[in-house]
């Protein structure tokens, strides 16, 4: 049966040019948390790896669990098959997504339980419904706190200089929230503190153009969810551009929006879906920021909207022959952000009136 | 801004060579079959002579239609035959006598001295029907009161591989042209508009040396995206106008270069539709080229007078490398519907799991959401909904994904699907 000629992408290559983006983000991190800490001798020979071992641990743990998983359960013993299963990106994802103090058990541990929770959601719902990545580093970011206090982002070099960074950085003033860091350029740059992998927003961007020009990602996704989270916190800013550039340069925010939200298991299939997916998403997160403050409120935004995909692409299939039948989400939306933008500052107001009270020097 | 995605063009192998000719087969194998349909009265039998255009069949029903004798000789029996459909029909057997009789000779120097009645009566008469694949007798696209204001002529073959209408536009373009202009005369179109891809250079220098006699021809240029050839895409693209069923709605003829030539031939001499140009192509014949065939020629034979093949393992495909179906032999007989013979070597593509990377979705050019329906195809009631008859079978979502799955047979099925079940 034809076609008889096959377009020359395959699972392959779109899992090796996600894995190729990923490498300079990796080479910062090992810079950043490596290089710098040793140069200021501030760590031995061991933490100056240390980064690379960090990510590559969920990494290799992954692909055996995966590879026992194809032996044991599928009985498949050619591994070869290994190279298209887009979960081994998984485990360099967690790697990236969490603070550089994990404990090492945490690092094995997560992918494994999450790699489980994952098959099971296959086996139940036939098909694969939460981002195993998410579920793994969920997973160690509510774990760590319970087995060692408080999380601690700072590497070796930070907890010299740099104050905690702050997750939930919704209000202050310039001076509180961006100077203690630096400035702008840093959280651009990425030299703040921060997990591992998130912090440089540069070579983010850089990662999403490539994955965009190579047809990989779907980028529909993550430009509706900064320019959702974007428009709303300038409205909750005020006339201060720095705060929502502060807010979408923050958190890991575009790292998860490029390489999370993307997942193309877990995100929707039609275009008018994906718009719609990003704009929940902006509005998920700015609710889990200002309204139920959450330290993983971008996580479980994701997640959440994560279960709404096939929904979102039901309307997106429809509404691909008429535009009408996906209205009713997109009032939703439009209502929702209204109402956040107005809503927040005048409860911020009442609560803490300093939110957007400063200027730039 | 019409859809459509960028795929290879393989044109090169057969597009050098100059049109071929056969006719030393012995016996041709005329299939019973117009379009689709086989349901044919032979009005031949056992033993007659036949004069090459003689007639051996007429189509019934509404797309009335006949089918001519593409030699002279003798009817010696009936067989059936595979086609290029995939099945076996029923085909009358002609022994070649050699002498191309034919039963009146006929030459008509001004081509546009015809009446619209005389024109629709003669491309009837000669069985002329468009031979981009589809069968549909070319006349009914005249026979009409409307006005059409604009004739299109399809010469953009955006299917890879193929290059019949390429060659012929390049070796008989003043007739074409000519013929082009005598029908726009007849039945008083407006403008006629040649369609050609935007790299074509070559075609586009060789159709500028004639064009400028004709003022009221123009040429247009067409991005080479697939599937710009599909006719609502070319009129969208041309027009920027969309029709729901066929485009003389808007008062819009489609016509592609094959069946012009054909018109020529019945306009001039009052030929009968026996022959056509054949791409013989693909990276397992040892020399690619295009042929003309007459109506009932065995594709083995040709492909073993153009030199054979180079790999055992062949696979035989008729029509395109995207819309075209696998043969079960390459024993099959040529007729009108059959624009291309491809030769390849079979390769399996291994199927994986589907990762939804929403391709097949976004390249649809007509809308569907082929992974969607593939996740529905159980479920009757969302099935209507996401409209799988809509698809035009053009195979881009199959050729894009990564996973290599065949999605376009899920809504091939899923199209059946809706059609039995309502
Ligand atoms: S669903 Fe049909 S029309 Fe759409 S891309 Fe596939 S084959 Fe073409
Ligand atoms: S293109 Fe293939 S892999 Fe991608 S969603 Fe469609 S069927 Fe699945």
């Amino acid at each position: 049966m034809g076609p008889f000629i096959k377009s020359n992408t395959n699972v392959k290559k779109m899992i090796m040019h996600t894995i190729n983006a990923l490498i300079p983000i990796i080479i910062f991190s090992f810079i950043k948390n490596g290089i710098i800490p040793y140069t200021k001798g501030y760590t031995n020979l061991t933490g100056l790896f240390y980064p690379i071992i960090f990510i590559l641990i969920p990494t290799i743990s992954v692909i055996i669990y995966e590879i026992l998983y194809n032996i044991i359960f599928q009985k498949q013993t050619n591994i070869s098959n290994i190279k298209n299963n887009y979960n081994i990106i998984t485990g360099i994802l967690i790697g990236l997504m969490l603070p550089i103090n994990t404990p090492i058990i945490l690092l094995v541990l997560a992918p494994l339980i999450s790699i489980i929770i994952n098959k099971l959601i296959q086996k139940i719902f036939k098909n694969t419904i939460i981002n195993p990545a998410l579920i793994g580093t969920l997973l160690v970011l509510v774990i760590y706190p319970i087995i060692m206090g408080n999380i601690s982002y700072l590497n070796k070099y930070e907890i010299a200089t740099s104050p905690e960074p702050n997750y939930i950085n919704t209000t202050g003033t310039y001076e509180t929230m961006v100077k203690p860091y630096g400035g702008l350029l840093n959280f651009f740059i990425g030299t703040i503190p921060g997990t591992i992998g998130e912090t440089s927003v540069f070579l983010c961007i850089i990662s999403f153009i490539y994955l965009t020009y190579f047809k990989v990602i779907k980028w529909k996704i993550p430009i509706t969810y900064i320019l959702t989270v974007f428009a709303i916190t300038y409205v909750i800013g005020g006339t201060n551009i720095w705060y929502p550039i502060l807010q979408i340069l923050s958190c890991g925010l575009i790292f998860k929006a490029i390489f999370i939200t993307t997942d193309p298991k877990t995100s929707p299939l039609t275009p008018i879906g994906q718009i719609l997916y990003g704009l929940f998403l902006g509005i998920l997160t700015i609710i889990f920021k200002y309204i139920i403050p959450l330290e993983q409120g971008i996580i479980i935004s994701i997640l959440i909207m994560n279960l709404l995909v096939k929904t979102l692409d039901k309307i997106g299939s429809l509404a691909r022959f008429d535009f009408k039948k996906s209205l009713i989400p997109f009032i939703i939306a439009w209502i929702m952000i209204l109402g956040l933008s107005i809503g927040i500052p005048l409860k911020y107001n009442q609560e803490t009136p300093t939110i957007n009270e400063t200027t730039t020097t | 801004m019409i859809s459509g995605v960028k795929i290879p063009e393989r044109k090169t192998m057969s597009i050098k060579n100059k049109i071929g000719i056969y006719n030393k087969m012995k016996y041709v194998y005329i299939p019973l079959i117009s379009g689709n349909d086989t349901n044919i009265t032979v009005t031949v039998k056992k033993g007659d002579y036949v004069y090459k255009g003689s007639i051996i069949g007429k189509r019934k029903g509404d797309f009335r239609i006949n089918i001519h004798s593409s030699i002279s000789g003798t009817v010696i029996d009936y067989e059936e035959k595979y086609t290029s459909n995939g099945e076996k029909v029923k085909c009358v057997v002609i022994e070649n006598d050699f002498l191309d009789a034919i039963e009146k000779e006929y030459e008509n120097n001004d081509i546009t001295k015809y009446s619209k009645n005389d024109f629709i009566k003669t491309l009837k008469d000669c069985g002329i029907v468009g031979l981009g694949g589809s069968g549909f007798p070319t006349y009914i696209k005249y026979n009409t009161t409307q006005k059409i204001h604009t004739l299109i002529i399809n010469a953009v073959e955006s299917d890879p591989y193929i290059t019949a209408d390429y060659v012929l536009l390049r070796e008989k373009c003043e007739e074409i042209l000519e013929t082009i202009d005598a029908i726009r005369e007849i039945n008083n179109i407006d403008e006629a508009i040649i369609a050609i891809k935007n790299y074509d250079t070559e075609l586009k220098q060789i159709i500028d040396n004639y064009i400028g006699t004709y003022l009221k021809i123009k040429l247009i240029l067409v991005p080479d995206i697939y599937p710009i050839g599909w006719e609502k895409n070319l009129v969208k693209y041309i027009k920027k106008i969309d029709y729901s069923n066929i485009p003389l709605e808007k008062g819009i003829v489609v016509n592609n270069v094959s069946t012009i030539y054909a018109i020529y031939e019945a306009l001039k001499y009052h030929k009968p539709l026996t022959e056509r140009i054949v791409t013989f192509t693909g990276e397992n014949l040892k020399r690619p080229q295009n042929v003309i065939v007459k109506n009932g020629t065995s594709a083995e034979e040709i492909i073993k007078k153009i030199g054979g093949i180079i790999n055992k393992d062949a696979q035989y495909i008729a029509g395109g490398s995207m819309m075209g179906k696998e043969l079960p032999t390459s024993d099959i007989v040529i007729n009108n519907n059959d624009n291309c013979i491809l030769v390849t070597t079979k390769n399996q593509n291994q199927e994986i799991e589907c990762i939804k990377c929403g391709k097949c979705v976004e390249c649809c050019p007509v809308k569907l959401s082929p992974i969607i329906i593939e996740e529905n195809i159980e479920n009757q009631e969302t099935l209507k909904k996401l409209k799988p008859e809509k698809c035009i079978e053009c195979g881009l979502c199959s050729y894009i994904c990564p996973s290599k799955i065949n999605i376009r047979n899920t809504v091939k099925k899923a199209k059946e699907k809706i059609r039995k079940e309502g």
